[in-house]
């Protein structure tokens, strides 16, 4: 049985690694945070952001949203 | 928006153990031709998004010559109003000084698929030949070094790397001097679909958390917060109540587009093997009407389907169900404990920061899915 299924481990002394990744982690929108982020199968306009709702076949401004969305990026294979 | 090219098809000058292409046509090289990579640049223009993501992937790419890569930049001159971004993903076996001149001249990141230390990649990753490949990649890494090109990589693990995970972290780490590379995984339905002829390379789901277990142990360990496993920042982000970047944790498949050399057009690369698996061909149509098409219409909604049992998991917001291309006949993620093991043990590690106010600064360490707005 692997480690991780039987005890997580956690480490007591605190890592830059993790820091650094909290710290780029944290830039990035809450899930549901952001209504126009939800998205349908519908319009593709190119990129996630650009997915409309399906209804009207427009995005409307939201001034109560920043715009923080990050690019999602690809998996790839090697 | 992304697309992934692959300009020679899935054709290839190693014979990887893993190779999820080796039951097909490796014999023949066929390239897409000038006037077919002239219509994707003009449609990828035409699509509507200032920006424009080009990875050029295969197979192997640099087999389409460089003379293909210039053209594509001198198409892509011709539409100034589109920001391209070129990415190439290589095995490095041809990268010589005129490549490096080029991606350099031209700004490409260029991905480096490395599985590790000589011992672990040379198993792995033999030419037509049978010969080992280890030397001939380190040597052209030394030319893009000397060239200050920047660079990233992937490493495949199987379950022949589990002795050399740890290891080869180091080696990216301390030898490369990288601070940002991925790993992908082959697990057994890659190797009943595509590989077969070793079926022992395949990880299981004890084998990958023994893999997970390596890496999050390295990255804790180098104390460094300039270093990104980019597998592990998704689990971050999860743990965090943040949207992953990643498209196999984001739930955003079908965003994306693979266009082979003969036009056709896939959802993705992991998905490109088969005829039925297209959703279009650039000869025959645009890249708007295609992902705008019945089938790809269909292919998004089949990829949104969640399992039963994400309905009930509290990590659903951020795993999605997954690969769409690694999913069981039940239509779960097949790695789906494992996922939810490490979303478990990353959340951990994460809130163990917030809960003893640590050097962190952000505001929402701690914060748990079910903290979360609702989704």
């Amino acid at each position: 049985m692997p480690a991780v299924l039987e005890s997580p481990r956690v480490m007591a002394q605190k890592s830059e690694s993790v820091l650094g990744s909290i710290n780029r982690m944290s830039a990035l929108p809450f899930v549901g945070d952001d209504p126009e982020d939800q998205h349908t199968v519908n319009n593709w306009r190119g990129d996630w952001d650009k997915w409309d709702t399906g209804t009207n076949g427009t995005r409307t401004a939201s001034p109560g949203y920043p715009p923080r969305r990050a690019t999602p990026t690809f998996s790839g294979r090697g | 928006m992304i697309t992934i090219v692959k300009p020679i098809g899935n054709f290839c000058n190693l014979r990887c153990l893993y190779c999820f292409y080796a039951h097909l046509d490796q014999n023949h090289l066929r390239r897409m031709s000038n006037d077919l990579l002239k219509k994707l640049t003009r449609d990828l223009s035409e699509v509507g998004n200032p920006k424009v993501t080009v990875i050029w992937h295969g197979g192997e790419p640099l087999l389409a010559g460089l003379e293909f890569y210039q053209l594509a930049v001198e198409e892509q001159s011709r539409y100034p109003y589109i920001q391209f971004d070129n990415r190439l993903q290589t095995n490095a076996i041809l990268l010589d000084e005129e490549w490096v001149a080029f991606f350099k001249e031209h700004g490409f990141g260029i991905g480096i698929s490395l599985d590790g230390t000589r011992q672990i990649h040379d198993q792995h990753r033999k030419d037509a030949g049978q010969n080992p490949t280890f030397d001939r990649i380190m040597k052209n890494i030394g030319l893009m070094r000397e060239a200050d090109l920047k660079f990233g990589l992937i490493q495949t693990t199987t379950a022949k790397s589990i002795p050399f995970v740890r290891e080869s972290q180091e080696f990216f780490y301390q030898e490369l001097g990288l601070r940002s590379w991925n790993v992908n995984f082959v697990d057994r339905a890659s190797c009943s679909e595509n590989v077969s002829s070793d079926p022992s390379i395949a990880l299981s789901d004890d084998d990958l958390c023994q893999v997970y277990d390596e890496l999050i142990d390295f990255w804790l360990a180098s104390d460094d917060r300039r270093l990104i496993i980019d597998e592990l920042d998704q689990f971050v982000a999860a743990a965090l109540g943040r949207k992953p970047r990643c498209c196999h944790f984001r739930g955003c498949c079908g965003n994306f587009s693979c266009v082979d050399y003969d036009g056709s057009v896939y959802p993705c690369d992991r998905l490109c093997s088969s005829p039925e698996d297209a959703i279009g061909n650039l000869q025959e149509s645009n890249m708007s009407e295609i992902m705008n098409g019945d089938r790809a219409r269909k292919f998004r909604i089949n990829a949104r389907v969640l399992h039963p049992d994400c309905l009930v998991c509290k990590w659903q917001p951020f795993c999605n169900n997954g690969c769409t291309a690694m999913r069981d006949s039940n239509g779960k993620y097949r790695h789906c404990e494992v996922r939810r093991k490490i979303f478990d043990r990353v959340s951990l590690i994460v809130n163990n920061y917030g809960s003893k106010g640590g050097e962190c600064d952000a505001s929402s360490v701690g914060k748990s899915p079910g903290d979360g707005p609702e989704v």
